[in-house]
């Protein structure tokens, strides 16, 4: 018996265990792909992270070490929409790899946190082949194939230096959410032998958002008479708010070998020393650069701080007609130069006749000749409320171009709706919110409505505060209350003889005098005096709790005026007593008749003692 | 002559009568009910809301009257007055499937998720009968036990009269105390304590649902978003934010604006026009 309950309880959990695993894996999906999957050394492929599932809060991949790649992030863009009321999100994480060698690389699962759990996509293989003479690394030429990037700061080191970094900005003044380009020299004469690939590690960032720009730029420039070879790696900056700021040292890690190349003793000798090579760390030096405020004058309404050149701003509904209750998907497109992804959601003005909801966004970032661009996607789901055409007006975005030094409006033609009467089919589209292609028209609906009665009662005031309630929840009290004094006497009947004598003294007089009567009306005379004479005298024999044969007329009139009872009562009893020992004496003088006579007064007569001395 | 005059007087008199009796008609209670049943049905929600409302406006409390408001919001995407209206059908009918049904619906469209009422555990199971009955059948069942109270404290107090004792040998059979073999005067005992707790158990769930029909203790949100502030005061830091169909507890209110508790010792007030008392 133990074993079996054992047995079930161990697949209980195992089922429980499998169902949750299930409900798990169901949650959320995270799938990784490469594109193209075979690249040459120094090109690009894009890695895409997408994350599918019922999440609210977003998170950020967990990349395995990617030593052999040039690492750029390349965009997110995110949706979400709410399915039988689950958040229902996707979102998409773009990197762009520039692989530094060649060979086969399989990027390790990329795990994904997200609350407590941990998620992992697939393993992707990308090939790296030669790269084809001329494409990005020029052959070693005595001529510079490109000038270096002009130079707002610089750190050039002095002639002797065969290895070294400098950094520049673009430019050293801006405005808020102005991109400025910062670029990182990596110069080698090609006299000192690495004995590693290099380890780059990027400036500090405080007070900028920061985006990578692909791809890596190698060009050679010829410095003090010398040829170096010149790999730059680049970044842009958007301040967040004016003022001064730094961007920190980046460092560059490298280990060269110190003592040249190809002679087997200084290798045997450099063995001996216990290394391999010296490492060193290149530092760029810190930038400064001041951030101007957006100018106050000429700030249009509704500005919302959108910083950006070349603003084009589209609407597309996704139908022009529609039925009353029947979503509508509005997207606002917005393109541009510089940094999209600060672009807040433009608001949906006259659509006052819809119920409206924001489904989602995304955005595409480009970034073409190291300028940070691209495309911002905002999503509505409106829902007419009445029938009618409409035009919703054009959405306007309020910008500073910084190029041009000016505030600037964008908008987007207007767009027209025809809404028709709502009709039951459309009643069963109801959706609350869905974001572009994860849209969802739910199939479930409402139950339907009741029909009308044939009468309706107004309400009055419910029966629990009527009077008549009220008053009825003491009735079950008062029955208690009646009980115990039923209780209680019935307790002092059994335990109290005098009381229960005295309690059934005018009840057992009343028997007897009926029985009297009787004895009268068959003429038994004797028999009816007798019956007369044992009722009155036992009546008073139990009320005073005595035998009945140590009371005389005498002693019950007695104890009759100790009662204060009426005289006239007493002289009653005294003549029926009397009347009654004559007949027993004398029985032929007795008549009938007067018997019955004495009866009904001696009924009387105690009747009223009983009431007197009660 | 006459008599086409007499002919068209009647008939014009019968036609007014007719007239007055069909606008009376018209304005009745189920009329109103009717009509707005009938716009549902074309798809003029909007229209269906004017028609329950002027109904409920009448005077008319009826359980069907509010689940087809609740509806009709719904269709019309107002899903904070459905909500509303929902939750006061429940109010007169708790135990009805198709506004349970309805309400759950719509509750799993509201933004605000996590402010639900939570499902299951061991309190809501504890506490679905309060919820599944109305005031005044609370009040009834109270009665009963305290009924069944009195019956017992009887029977305690005549327990020697063989009209109790006969009593008990028959009622004594469904009492479990017999399995553990107390006297009859145990066994009455303990039917006046379990009669007298569930006496004041249901007692104390009618008096909380009559209390409430007085005051409504619950509200909904029926704009879309709501901003609740530390104060009653624009002035006031917002802390955060609700949506549209949330219930929330309401408590003081001071000069438009009202207090709101909401799950997760979350508190703070609202102007009163942005929600809307059950």
């Amino acid at each position: 018996m133990v074993a079996v309950i054992r047995t079930m309880t161990w697949l209980v959990l195992g089922l429980l265990c499998v169902g949750g695993t299930r409900a798990f894996a169901d949650d959320v999906t995270v799938r990784a792909s490469i594109d193209p999957t075979t690249v040459e050394v120094g090109g690009q492929a894009m890695l895409t992270i997408e994350v599918e599932g019922k999440f609210r809060r977003s998170a950020s991949p967990l990349l395995p070490p990617l030593d052999d790649f040039e690492k750029y992030e390349a965009g997110t863009s995110q949706n979400f929409s709410f399915v039988n009321g689950q958040v229902h999100s996707s979102i998409t994480y773009n990197y762009i790899l520039s692989p530094r060698r060649e060979g086969t690389f399989k990027i390790e699962p990329i795990r994904f946190q997200i609350g407590d759990k941990q998620y992992t996509a697939n393993s992707v293989e990308l090939t790296v082949v030669a790269a084809q003479p001329g494409v990005n690394v020029p052959p070693s030429s005595a001529t510079p194939s490109r000038a270096p990037s002009s130079r707002r700061a610089s750190d050039l080191p002095g002639e002797d230096e065969s290895i070294f970094v400098a950094a520049t900005v673009d430019r050293d003044t801006v405005y808020v959410n102005q991109q400025i380009t910062w670029t990182l020299g990596y110069y080698t004469d090609g006299r000192v032998e690495l004995l590693r690939s290099p380890n780059y590690s990027p400036p500090s960032s405080e007070g900028f958002w920061v985006e990578d720009l692909p791809p890596q730029n190698k060009f050679y420039t010829t410095l003090h008479g010398r040829q170096f070879l010149v790999s730059e790696i680049k970044r842009a900056y958007f301040p967040a708010a004016p003022g001064t700021y730094s961007i920190g040292e980046a460092r560059v890690d490298i280990v060269v070998d110190d003592l040249g190349r190809g002679d087997i003793n200084d290798f045997l000798s450099r063995g001996m020393r216990g290394g391999f090579g010296q490492s060193r760390t290149l530092t760029t030096k810190e930038l400064q650069v001041v951030v101007k405020a957006l100018p106050a004058a000429g700030k249009p309404a509704g500005f919302a701080g959108a910083v950006a050149s070349n603003l084009a701003v589209t609407m597309t509904a996704d139908k022009q007609n529609a039925h009353v209750g029947e979503p509508i998907n509005i997207t606002v497109e917005i393109n541009g130069t510089g940094n999209m992804r600060t672009l807040s959601a433009p608001k949906l003005t006259g659509i006052e006749k819809f119920k409206s909801y924001e489904s989602g966004n995304s955005t595409d970032s480009f970034k073409n000749d190291y300028v940070v661009s691209g495309k911002r996607k905002f999503q509505y789901v409106i829902v007419p409320q009445v029938e009618g055409e409409f035009t919703i007006p054009p959405v306007e975005i309020a910008y500073f171009d910084p190029a041009k030094r000016s505030y600037r409006v964008a908008q987007s033609a207007p767009a027209a709706v025809h809404v028709d009467p709502g009709t039951k089919e459309d009643g069963r589209k109801i959706v609350y919110a869905g974001g572009g292609d994860d849209f969802e028209v739910l199939n479930r609906d409402i139950r339907f409505i009741h029909p009308a009665p044939a009468s309706l009662a107004m309400p009055g005031a419910p029966f629990y505060q009527r009077s008549w309630f009220m008053a009825a929840q003491a009735a079950p009290l008062l029955l208690l209350a009646g009980a115990m004094v039923v209780e209680r006497r019935r307790r002092r009947l059994r335990e109290d003889i005098g009381f229960a004598r005295a309690s059934r003294a005018l009840r057992e007089a009343d028997r007897r005098l009926v029985e009297a009567d009787s004895a009268f009306r068959a003429g038994k005379t004797e028999q009816g005096f007798a019956a007369m004479h044992t009722a009155v005298v036992g009546y008073f024999a139990d009320r005073a709790n005595v035998p009945p044969a140590s009371l005389s007329s005498e002693t019950i009139a007695t104890w009759l005026e100790s009662k204060h009872a009426d005289p006239a009562r007493i002289d009653t009893v005294r003549r029926v007593i009397g009347a009654c020992d004559m007949a027993r004496y004398a029985a032929a003088t007795a008549r009938a008749d007067d018997g019955r006579e004495l009866a009904k007064s001696a009924r009387e007569s105690l009747a009223a003692i009983e009431r007197e001395i009660a | 002559m006459k008599r086409l005059a007499c002919t068209l007087v009647v008939a014009a008199l019968a036609l007014g009568v007719t007239g007055r009796a069909t606008a009376a008609d018209a304005d009745r209670p189920e009329a109103l009910f009717a009509a707005g049943n009938s716009a549902y049905e074309a798809g003029a929600y909007a229209d269906a809301i004017d028609r329950y409302t002027e109904t409920v406006r009448a005077g008319v409390v009826n359980a069907d009257l509010y689940y087809n408001l609740g509806n009709a919001y719904f269709k019309t995407g107002d899903l904070g007055r459905s909500v509303l209206w929902y939750e006061r059908a429940l109010r007169i009918e708790p135990r009805s499937d198709d506004t349970r049904a309805n309400l759950a619906m719509v509750r799993s469209l509201l933004r605000d998720q996590q402010l639900m009422p939570a499902q299951g555990g061991v309190r809501n199971a504890a506490l679905s009968w309060h919820r599944r009955l109305t005031a005044g059948e609370s009040v009834l069942v109270a009665c009963a036990f305290y009924a069944l109270f009195t019956i017992a404290v009887l029977m305690l107090v005549f327990r020697r009269t063989r009209f109790v004792q006969s009593i008990y040998r028959v009622a004594s059979w469904i009492s479990p105390a017999r399995l553990f073999g107390l006297t009859m005067s145990q066994d009455l005992v303990l039917g006046m304590v379990i009669t007298a707790v569930f006496a004041l158990v249901f007692a104390g769930s009618a008096n909380a649902k009559i209390r409430d029909s007085k005051v409504a203790q619950r509200a909904v949100v029926v704009t879309q978003e709501v901003a609740v502030y530390s104060g009653p005061s624009e002035d006031a830091t917002i802390q955060f934010k609700v949506h549209e169909g949330t219930v929330v507890a309401v408590g003081d209110g001071r000069s438009g604006w009202v207090r709101v508790d909401l799950p997760g010792d979350l508190s703070g007030w609202v102007e009163e026009r942005m929600v809307e008392r059950i």
